[in-house]
């Protein structure tokens, strides 16, 4: 039993970061109608930018700052030059998708070329280990299950009450009727993007710090659980994606633990697998729109 | 001819299977099904276990026979359309789009755990080898003869798997998968029946993946996780972009030019002056602009050519029609 | 119809293409004739056939290093036969698919006349190609499975982990620890030490208390780790690659403050791997295992050449020393058989660096004695290089401590060859 929430309280510190990297990654789909399969990269390049202002400047702060601004960059930049261009020629969201995975390849080969394929190592101090409770926790680990539960608390806010989050709610069930009542939708999906970057980002950031090494793969592999997770919390739906990532961060813990860990990413896709033809809306969603065709 | 240039053209030409193959489910059928390279390593697997005879221990594997190559083929064949089927089965069923993509993702993926992870399968990361020359020895040929003998080999199979597509192309058949693919609801009420249609599609390019499977296999004479992987997929893909998605001759131009050219620049680049000394200093940055390349083309055709260099010859009828711009999926 | 228009067309395509094979294989092409006293006509060349892509480019990188500085200490003494050397390298993408390409462009596009590579991995794909081709490969790799290697042309200058194996078990128990953990990751690499480790400790008195087995690249392994927490082992032997064992090392930080010592490889003694748990942790908790010479002056060469070309304060990248002691016997080998045809230098291998011989231990202090017309026995960096019928070879190992100020490995306790027979299972 100690065991058993030992390892619920690692999985959820897991959980935390996927739910943050899951939570970009559906506004990206809810306002685009795209599965962004670069969006790993996003979290790539926000690491090693975190890395070099952390050389730089030493501190752990302007990194996670550094990390979430260049974030929301890259996800600018990925909107502006391909999603964008793409959906307004009317690509079919297969297309696109091929597109990003296009984009994925390019943005790792571009990470090898400039930084080598090797593993940077990417050391902060954790702090010692304290008991929480049944639970084992450093203070990072703590720092980062607040932070993102802050980030989605400060998410829920922006998207339930501020105009931009009805906007974006407009975009995402219709965007068709959204412009017609005068909303610029290629404007709000920029600055979703722009959003999503940004804890993408800041994901990057506390992934690698918590794991404390990476390369130009990582954000890749990631992507992999990312999107089980969101699929499993219903595309598209912001906060039955965070259930869905908390969902999966444990099952992958707990099955990793007491089965074996080699076959992590396989039940990771296993679960993706019968989520999709079981209940393809996702487990948490009562929604109105149907498997995306 | 140098013995590089053989290498090379033989590993078109299987290509060339793989992507033809490929073709069927993706250029036809409209599926974009990345499980397809999975069928290859199944093929190419299934052809060691049934050729290399019993494993010495410490390795493991299944079967274990030592059957002459060509029957060995059949099975490779035959059992790349059995694990096509059971994923068709459950993948082609109301899936679609992104999320038919997504769950044979899955497919693979787990097959490729298996493959690497379960040792009893297929001996895990070892991988299984022993696959010398088959065939060899019924025309006496030596090593270096054998080289030769096998290009053609290959050539002569990827002639007649192209035989074999165009065949399929004008058929019924294919015509019927390609109606599907413009539009599922107008098949459906002319009495398709959809379902069988793209599993019957699916199954075969399948069997395609497989057989071409099994001849990497006899080139490779190996097969283990590491020839699993991601550029080599992401290769065999563009290759069917480039080319021209429902064209064979438009796949076969896209194997010459993505499969070979671009895959094997790296090897001639740095013959180029200037370029030789950075590539001795960073060995990686040549390889990784080549990938970097041949992302960019990906990302260029989708949104500019995305019928690919040799579009797919339209079926028109005599009657003027509206001219169809925008190409399917 | 197009179809029917294009039949013809096809059918005598396929007819051409069938006499084309025939004719081909006819022709045969010529078989390049590894006639004997064959004399190089301009700079030998020498090839490394690794990973230069991909998470394992580190290898890669690694092998061209410790070529390259061989090739400086070389062309500074006056060359192989007379010539400079050259080396150029292809990368394998740790792929068997493309490792097969890459070695026939090595072959027939560079004239290799010796390869040093490749990986565990691809060398079953490259094996055939090589043997057919009749040029020595030296290639690095721990699989048990070349224990018993008959394919003469195969040489592995790195040991096999079954001894490695040996080694790690009996400096642990030498340490006076009983009760021992293994973790490793699942690469093929790792795998192969489990089972002498376990042999060896039993044998000794000691006792396993878990085995686990991590995948590679995951974010965290503290639920693992605990597992092995629990069984209060006194050491911990492992190997995984850097980045696994920068998350596993944070772990066990977390967990228990880094408790229990560490004993891994040469893959552990690795600069990356160093640099990703820290040269401090690699200090107080880390002990590698791995080969080495006796006297150790062909590594002080080693690293003396390779300050000279990359700095004082870098440390050379893991199994560098393997390529650079495969680059000097191949030359030596060279020398030694007067020829660059591929079986004379095979044949020439095993007496320039096994006895009987003079020791060496540097390319130039070498090649004298071979213009002198006296046998050698070249001991290397990485080892005393001395191979048995199966072309493996064996020799002593040494415990190293990673010293934070100089980021050098310190050899700290040396494991005789005699030790290590007597304690083999």
């Amino acid at each position: 039993m100690h065991e058993a929430l030992l390892t619920l309280g690692f999985g959820i510190v897991t959980a935390a970061i996927l739910a943050l990297s899951a939570v970009a990654f559906t506004l990206e789909y809810g306002v685009t109608n795209v599965a962004n399969v670069s969006h790993g990269e996003i979290l790539t390049v926000s690491a090693y930018v975190a890395y070099l202002v952390h050389s730089r400047t030493g501190s752990a702060v302007a990194a996670a700052i550094g990390a979430a601004v260049a974030g929301g960059l890259v996800a600018l930049a990925m909107y502006m030059s391909v999603i964008g261009p793409f959906i307004r020629f009317g690509a079919s969201p297969t297309v696109v998708f091929i597109a990003t995975l296009g984009i994925s390849f390019m943005i790792q080969n571009f990470l090898v070329i400039g930084f080598g394929a090797e593993n940077v190592a990417y050391t902060i101090d954790p702090g010692a280990p304290q008991h929480l409770g049944p639970f084992l926790l450093t203070p990072l680990d703590e720092q980062i299950v607040i932070s993102a539960a802050a980030i989605t608390l400060g998410l829920y806010v922006i998207v339930s009450r501020t105009k931009f989050g009805k906007a974006l709610r407009a975009v995402s069930q219709n965007r068709e009727l959204a412009r017609v009542t005068g909303i610029n939708a290629t404007q709000v999906a920029a600055a979703t993007f722009v959003l999503a970057g940004m804890i993408a980002g800041y994901a990057g950031f506390i992934l690698a710090e918590s794991v404390g090494t990476f390369n130009p793969y990582f954000g890749f592999s990631f992507f992999l659980i990312t999107l089980t997770a969101s699929v499993a919390g219903g595309l598209g739906k912001p906060f039955g994606t965070v259930a869905g990532a908390v969902m999966v961060g444990l099952i992958l813990e707990f099955a990793g633990n007491y089965i074996t860990a080699s076959y992590n990413l396989a039940f990771a896709f296993a679960i993706l697998a019968i989520v999709i033809l079981v209940r393809p809306r996702g487990l948490f969603t009562n929604a109105r729109r149907t498997v995306f065709e | 001819m140098s013995a590089y240039v053989v290498s090379v053209l033989t590993e078109g030409a299987i290509f060339g299977i793989m992507a033809l193959g490929l073709n069927v489910i993706w250029g036809w059928s409209g599926d974009f099904d990345l499980a397809y390279y999975g069928y290859v390593a199944i093929g190419a697997y299934m052809t060691l276990v049934l050729t290399i005879g019993a494993p010495t221990p410490p390795a493991q594997y299944i079967l274990g026979l030592q059957l002459p190559y060509p029957l060995a083929v059949v099975g490779a064949i035959a059992t790349s359309m059995a694990v096509g089927l059971v994923v068709g089965l459950i993948a082609l069923r109301h899936l679609r789009g992104i999320y038919f993509s997504i769950v044979t993702l899955g497919a693979v993926y787990v097959m490729y755990v298996m493959a690497g992870q379960y040792v009893p399968l297929v001996d895990g990361y070892n991988g299984l080898s022993g696959l010398f020359d088959p065939m060899g020895d019924w025309f006496g040929l030596d090593y270096q003869s054998y080289q030769y003998f096998f290009l053609g080999l290959s050539l002569v199979c990827f002639v007649l798997v192209f035989l074999f597509t165009a065949r399929i192309s004008g058929s019924r058949f294919g015509m019927a998968l390609r109606t599907l693919r413009e539009d599922e609801r107008a098949a459906a009420a002319f009495g398709r029946d959809i379902y069988r249609l793209k599993l019957k599609g699916y199954v075969l390019g399948a069997g395609l993946a497989g057989f071409a499977g099994a001849l990497f296999a006899a080139y490779l004479s190996a097969f283990n996780p590491s020839a699993w992987s991601p550029v080599e997929v992401i290769v065999l893909y563009s290759a069917v972009l480039v080319g021209g998605r429902g064209n064979i001759w438009g796949v076969a131009l896209g194997v010459l030019i993505m499969g070979m050219l671009v895959q094997e620049s790296t090897r001639f680049l740095p013959m180029l002056p200037g370029l030789g000394q950075l590539n001795t200093l960073h060995p990686q940055v040549l390889l990784a602009l080549r990938g970097v390349v041949i992302g960019l083309v990906l990302v260029l055709f989708l949104r500019f050519r995305p019928q690919g260099l040799l579009p797919e010859r339209r079926y028109v009828d005599r009657e003027p029609v509206a001219p169809a711009s925008m190409p399917a999926t | 119809m197009i179809a029917n228009r294009g039949h013809a067309g096809i059918w005598r395509l396929m007819a051409s293409s069938i006499v084309v094979a025939f004719v081909l294989a006819a022709c045969g092409g010529s078989s390049s004739p590894t006639s004997s006293g064959k004399q190089p006509s301009g700079p030998v060349t020498m090839g490394v056939l690794s990973c230069f892509t991909g998470t394992l480019a580190s290898l890669g990188q690694a092998m061209l290093q410790g070529s390259q500085i061989a090739q400086k200490a070389i062309n500074d003494a006056g060359g192989i036969l007379g010539q400079q050397l050259n080396i150029t390298h292809a990368d394998t993408q740790c792929d068997e698919a493309d490792a097969v390409p890459a070695v026939r462009q090595l072959l027939a596009a560079n004239q290799v006349v010796g390869i040093i590579g490749p990986e565990t991995q691809e060398i079953s794909a490259v094996a055939p190609i090589v043997t057919s081709a009749k040029i020595p490969t030296q290639f690095q790799g721990g699989s048990t499975l070349f224990d018993k290697n008959t394919n003469q042309y195969l040489w592995r200058d790195s040991p096999s982990d079954s001894q490695l194996g040996v080694a790690m078990a009996l400096y642990a128990y030498n340490k006076g620890y009983r009760n021992a953990a293994l973790v490793f990751y699942s690469d093929i690499a790792a795998q192969t030490f489990p089972p002498p480790i376990t042999k060896t400790f039993e044998k000794l008195g000691g006792k396993i208390a878990i085995s686990i087995t991590i995948a590679p690249d995951q974010t965290d392994y503290k639920a693992q780790m605990q597992q092995v927490i629990a069984t209060n082992p006194d050491v911990i032997f492992t190997q995984t690659d850097a980045a696994t064992a920068a998350v596993m090392f944070k772990n066990f930080k977390d967990l228990d403050n880094l408790a229990i010592p560490f004993v891994g490889t040469d893959v552990t003694g690795g600069d990356d791997y160093l640099k990703a748990i820290t040269y401090q942790v690699a200090h107080d908790h880390l002990i590698s295992v791995y080969g080495t010479s006796v006297s150790g002056a062909a590594a002080d060469e080693f690293n003396k050449d390779f300050a000279a070309q990359f700095g004082a304060s870098n440390q050379p990248l893991a199994n560098a020393n393997y390529a650079y002691d495969a680059v000097i016997s191949q030359a030596l080998a060279i020398d030694k058989a007067n020829s660059i045809a591929g079986a004379d230098i095979n044949a020439a291998m095993m007496s320039v660096t096994t006895p009987p011989g003079t020791q060496c231990y540097t390319y130039a202090s070498c090649l004298s004695l071979i213009k002198a017309g006296t046998e050698i026995n070249y001991d290397g960096a990485s080892g005393p290089l001395d191979y048995n019928q199966f072309h493996n070879v064996f020799g002593p190992y040494a415990a190293f401590q990673q010293d934070p100020g100089t980021g050098q490995q310190v050899q700290v306790q040396l494991l005789s060859a005699a030790e290590l027979a007597k304690a083999t299972p």
